[in-house]
């Protein structure tokens, strides 16, 4: 596990720093998949030109499409989630790069087993390819662009 | 000689395609907006429960 420096401690509270990865396949693995063109042969051709890869997405309910907007709001966060249901998929769409941080899926769904601290992991996002989460993977509820908001004296 | 100027600001949000389900996302609206839910995600608030934040370094 990649923990960065080790907890800080602040009076009262701990800060646990985590050092941002590289969003590769393997160190991915254990959170999901990355959805990208090639690395295997295509699952679809058709009758043109084109040819396609599966993502494996599954869902218990009617799949929903969203555009979502993440504001740039620090790099510090204090809660993750998880969902039973679906396999969530993030395709960037343009905007600043962003950091996701993720915890693995519990082997069961047991409502008492959170992830330790330590076991939090980031990656940066990188923009030609999107993620799939596991079914249950614990993951921050906002994506995290690195850059503040900047002034264009030119514009 | 022309030079190119921007004309926008970068944008400071990021932006994602987010593939999910509609009992998902209901499911989860409904528990933060505090009337129910919950019932097909959790979630784990480490600085409320035990005085834990996370700060990414890059």
């Amino acid at each position: 596990m990649t923990a960065g420096d080790g907890p800080a401690r602040q009076v009262g509270r701990v800060i646990r720093r985590i050092k941002v990865e590289p969003m590769e396949p393997d160190t991915f693995n254990p959170f999901g998949t990355l959805i990208h063109a090639g690395g295997r042969p295509p699952d679809f051709r058709g009758g043109g030109q084109s040819v396609g890869w599966a993502v494996p997405f599954e869902s218990d309910g009617r799949p929903q499409v969203t555009v979502v907007t993440s504001p740039f709001q620090g790099l510090r966060f204090g809660k993750l989630e998880r969902h039973f249901g679906v396999t969530q998929a993030f395709i960037p769409f343009g905007g600043s790069p962003a950091v996701v941080a993720v915890a693995a899926p519990a082997p069961h769904p047991d409502r008492d087993l959170v992830p330790r601290p330590e076991d939090v992991r980031a990656f940066l996002i990188d923009d030609r390819k999107g993620y799939l989460l596991k079914r249950g993977t614990w993951h921050a509820l906002d994506r995290f662009p690195l850059h503040p908001p900047t002034r264009c004296s030119s514009c | 000689v022309a030079r190119a100027r921007p004309l926008s600001p970068p944008s400071a949000d990021s932006v994602f395609v987010v593939l999910s389900d509609v009992e998902t996302s209901e499911d989860l609206a409904r528990g933060y907006a505090g009337s129910g839910g919950w019932l097909l995600s959790q979630e784990a608030d480490y600085e409320a429960g035990s005085g834990v934040s996370f700060e990414l370094v890059i």
